[in-house]
C-alpha cells in the first residue's frame, strides 16, 4: 500500500471522526458531562436525511442540512427536558442517563427504520488518482464539506462575539452569568451545534457507505478516543486527535510490518481495527489523562 | 488532577457499558416484528401450526422475503388440497433480524407460546447453528433451509438439512474456479461458522487440485466499509477473488470494488451468487460469475411457473424453493406420522424423504439427517440477472 493512499485514507477517516468528535467536545465544554448518546445523533441524522433525500445532489444536500438542524433542535429539547434535571446531581448521573438514552434512541431508530442498512440513491462513480492515491469524487466532497464546516465553526468560536460568549461560559459559567451573558442560551447553542455536527457527520458517513443502526455505536470508541486524546472540551485538540487517530488506524492496518516481526510480509488482521481506538484511549488515560490540549483538569 | 483522572476512568467504564448495551439493544424486541403468512389468527385447534424463522430485516432481508414466498406457495397449495391431517396448515413466520440472538428469541417464541413441533430456518449459518442447538435441547424438529456450515450435521437427531452443506459447495467452487483457469486465489467471507467452513473446504479442494489460496480474510459482519479488506486481498494480485457476503454487505463490497476499479482488475467469483447480487447495484456485479444451489431440480418446472404467476417475476433468489420443499416435507411427515408430535415427525422424516417429489431435486437424508446430494450450478450475472451458464 502506498504512503499516499495511507494519507488520503487517513484524511477521509479524520473527516468522518472529526465532525462527530468536535460536536461531542463542544457539548462537553459547556455542559460538563460526556454524552454517550452523542454518537446516536449521527445515526438519527443519517436516517432523517435518508427519509427526506431524493436522488438529485441538491435534494441530498438540503436533506442533510435539514437533518442537522432538526437533530440540533432535538438536542436542545433533550437538554431542557432530560439532561438539565440529571445535571443537578453532578456529571456521573447524566452520563449514565445518556447511556440509557442512547439505547432508547437506537431502539427507536430500529423500530421506525428496521435493522436493514439503507443507502442514499446516488450514482456509481469511479475513483480518481491523486499522486498515486485513489479517492472517489464524492469522498473529496465529504472532506471538503467537513473542512469548511469546521473552519466556519472555528472562525465563529475564535473571531466573533458569539464565540467569545461560548468560550466565556465554557471557562466559567458563574462569572459569565454575572457579566450579563445569557448562559442558558449559550448552552442551547452548544447543544444545537454539537448535535448538528454529529448529525452532519452521520449523513456524510452514510453517503460514503450506508446508514445502519450501528452507525453511531461503531463510532463510539474512536470518537471518545479522539475527544479524550485531544483533551476533553478542546475543539482544536479534537481535530488534531482525529487526524492522529485516523493516521494511526490506517498506518497500523495498511502497512506491511513484515520487517518488524522478522517475516517477509505481515499485515495486522483487519478485525483489530476497532481495538486501535480502544488502545489509544487506554494509553491516553494512563499516560496523559488531560489529553494533548487538556483544559478539563482545571474544572474538575 | 486526581478527580479529573477518576472522571475520565468513569467515562471509560460507561463506554464499556455502552458497548455491551449496543450489543443488547440490537437484539431487543426483534420478535415483535414477526408477521404471519396465514391470514387467520386462530388460537384454537382448527389449524396445524409449524414455524419458520427468517431474516425479514437486517442484511439478508431480500433473501428472507424470498424465502417467505416459498412458504406461502407451499401453504396455499397444501391447503387447496385438503390441508394436513384434515386441518389447514399454518406457518408462523418470525423475524430473526439477521442476528443469532434474534433467531433464538424468535424460535423460543414459536416453541414456547405457539407450541409448534417444527421450526424451519434461518438463513445465515451463524444464526442457524445456535437456533438449531436451542431446538435440539427443546426437542423440536429443525429443518435447515438455507445454511451450509458443516457444523450443522453434528447438532443432533432433531436437526435435518434440506440443503447441501459447505463441504460440497466448497469442492464445487474450487473445481469451477480451477476449470476457469484460475490458479492463485484470494478469499473473502464473513467471520462466522459459514465463512469459516467455506474457507476451509474451498481451500482444501482448491489446493488438492493444484491451486493456492494466498490470502484470505474473514470479514466482520455489519460494517459499513470493506475497502481495506478488498484492497488488501487485491494487493497480492491473485487470478481471482473467491468471495461470499450477505446481501447489503455484498452490496458495499461490490460498490467499493467497482469504485476503486478492483473488480475490473481481478475477477470476482461468488459462492451463492444470488446472495451476492441480491442487493448489489446491477452495474457492480455485471458479468460476475459464481456458483449456486440449483433453483429447481428435474420436475420443478411447475413450481417455477407457480412462483412466476404468483409474484409476477423470475425467482428473486435460489432459496425460496428450499422453503417450499421444507414445508411440503413437514406436511408429508405429519401425514405419515398421523401426529403433530415432534418425536413422531422426527421419526417419520427419514421414512418419507424419498416419497416426496422435491422441487429442488431429490432429497434423501444421510445418517446425520443431512441432504446427501445437493446439485450446484455454475452461474453468472447477465444483464442484471443471475443466469445459469450453459456448458
Amino acid at each position: 500500500m502506498s504512503i499516499a493512499q495511507v494519507l488520503v485514507d487517513s484524511l477521509l477517516r479524520a473527516a468522518e471522526l472529526g465532525l462527530v468528535a468536535l460536536g461531542l467536545t463542544i457539548v462537553y465544554s459547556l455542559v460538563k458531562f460526556a454524552n454517550i448518546a452523542h454518537v446516536e445523533f449521527a445515526t438519527v441524522g443519517a436516517f432523517i436525511a435518508l427519509v427526506f433525500a431524493g436522488s438529485s445532489t441538491p435534494s441530498i444536500a438540503i436533506a442533510g442540512a435539514a437533518s442537522a438542524v432538526i437533530v440540533g433542535l432535538l438536542a436542545i429539547v433533550l437538554h431542557r427536558t432530560f439532561f438539565k434535571r440529571l445535571l443537578r446531581s453532578g456529571s456521573a448521573i447524566p452520563m449514565i442517563g445518556s447511556l440509557a438514552l442512547a439505547i432508547v434512541m437506537r431502539a427507536l431508530v430500529q423500530l421506525s427504520m428496521g435493522t436493514r442498512p439503507s443507502s442514499f440513491d446516488r450514482p456509481l462513480e469511479r475513483a480518481i488518482e491523486i499522486g498515486g492515491a485513489f479517492i472517489t469524487p464524492l469522498q473529496l466532497w465529504l472532506i471538503a464539506i467537513t473542512l469548511v464546516t469546521i473552519a466556519g465553526f472555528m472562525i465563529v468560536l475564535y473571531r466573533t462575539k458569539l464565540g467569545r460568549t461560548l468560550r466565556a461560559v465554557a471557562a466559567n459559567p458563574e462569572l459569565a452569568a454575572a457579566s450579563g451573558i445569557n448562559v442558558n442560551l449559550s448552552i442551547d447553542l452548544a447543544w444545537f451545534f454539537g448535535a448538528g455536527f454529529a448529525a452532519l457527520g452521520g449523513v456524510l458517513l452514510a453517503l460514503n457507505t450506508q446508514a445502519s443502526i450501528q452507525l453511531g455505536s461503531t463510532l463510539l470508541l474512536p470518537v471518545f478516543a479522539v475527544v479524550i486524546l485531544g483533551g476533553i472540551g478542546s475543539p482544536v485538540g479534537a481535530l488534531l486527535a482525529a487526524i492522529l487517530i485516523a493516521f494511526a488506524e490506517n498506518m497500523i492496518l495498511q502497512v506491511d510490518w513484515g520487517s518488524l516481526v522478522g517475516d517477509s510480509s505481515f499485515y495486522m488482521p483487519l478485525s483489530y481495527d476497532v481495538a486501535i481506538g480502544f488502545v489509544v484511549l487506554i494509553l491516553t488515560l494512563l499516560i496523559r489523562p488531560q489529553g494533548l490540549f487538556g483544559t478539563a483538569a482545571r474544572d474538575a | 488532577m486526581m478527580r479529573h483522572g477518576k472522571r475520565l476512568w468513569l467515562i471509560a467504564l460507561v463506554l464499556a457499558l455502552a458497548l455491551v448495551g449496543a450489543g443488547c439493544a440490537e437484539t431487543d424486541e426483534q420478535s415483535e416484528n414477526g408477521d404471519e403468512t396465514s391470514t387467520e389468527d386462530t388460537g384454537s385447534g382448527d389449524t396445524i401450526k409449524i414455524g419458520a424463522v427468517l431474516p425479514l430485516t437486517g442484511a439478508n432481508a431480500t433473501i428472507g422475503e424470498d424465502q417467505e414466498r416459498g412458504v406461502q406457495l407451499a401453504v396455499d397449495e397444501i391447503n387447496a388440497n385438503g390441508g394436513v391431517l384434515g386441518k389447514d396448515l399454518e406457518v408462523l413466520v418470525e423475524d430473526s433480524a439477521g442476528t443469532p440472538e434474534g433467531a433464538i428469541a424468535a424460535a423460543r417464541k414459536l416453541v414456547q407460546t405457539e407450541d409448534v413441533p417444527v421450526v424451519m430456518g434461518e438463513y445465515s449459518s451463524g444464526n442457524t447453528l445456535p437456533m438449531a442447538q436451542f431446538l435440539q435441547r427443546e426437542g423440536i424438529v429443525h429443518l435447515n433451509v438455507g445454511s451450509s456450515s458443516p457444523d450443522l450435521q453434528n447438532v443432533g437427531d432433531y436437526s435435518f438439512g434440506v440443503i447441501g452443506l459447505d463441504d460440497v459447495a466448497g469442492a464445487f467452487t474450487a473445481e469451477k474456479a480451477y476449470e476457469l483457469g484460475y490458479r492463485s486465489a484470494a478469499f473473502l467471507a464473513p467471520n462466522n461458522p459459514y465463512g469459516q467452513g467455506l474457507l476451509s473446504e474451498t481451500k482444501k479442494s482448491f489446493e488438492e487440485l493444484g491451486g493456492t489460496i494466498e490470502e484470505s480474510i474473514l470479514y466482520t459482519e455489519g460494517k459499513n466499509d470493506y475497502r481495506n479488506e478488498v484492497q488488501r486481498l487485491a494487493a497480492g494480485d491473485p487470478d481471482v477473488l473467491i468471495y461470499t457476503a450477505y446481501g447489503t454487505e455484498a452490496a458495499t463490497i461490490n460498490r467499493q470494488a467497482f469504485e476503486f476499479g478492483i473488480s475490473e482488475q481481478i475477477p470476482f467469483f461468488c459462492v451463492y451468487l444470488t446472495l451476492c447480487a441480491a442487493d448489489s447495484e446491477p452495474q457492480t456485479v455485471e458479468e460476475q460469475q459464481g456458483i449456486e444451489v440449483n433453483y429447481i431440480g428435474p420436475g420443478g418446472e411447475d413450481y417455477q411457473q407457480m412462483y412466476e404467476e404468483e409474484f409476477g417475476e423470475d425467482f428473486a433468489s435460489t432459496f425460496n424453493s428450499y422453503l417450499y420443499d421444507a414445508v411440503q416435507l413437514s406436511a408429508v411427515a405429519m401425514e405419515e406420522a398421523g401426529s403433530t408430535e415432534p418425536d413422531a415427525i422426527r421419526d417419520a422424516l427419514p421414512e418419507v424423504d424419498s416419497d416426496y417429489d422435491a422441487v429442488t431435486g431429490p432429497i434423501e437424508f444421510d445418517e446425520q439427517n443431512q441432504r446427501s446430494e445437493q446439485p450446484y450450478i455454475f452461474v453468472e450475472v447477465a444483464n442484471g440477472k443471475v443466469e445459469e451458464v450453459e456448458e
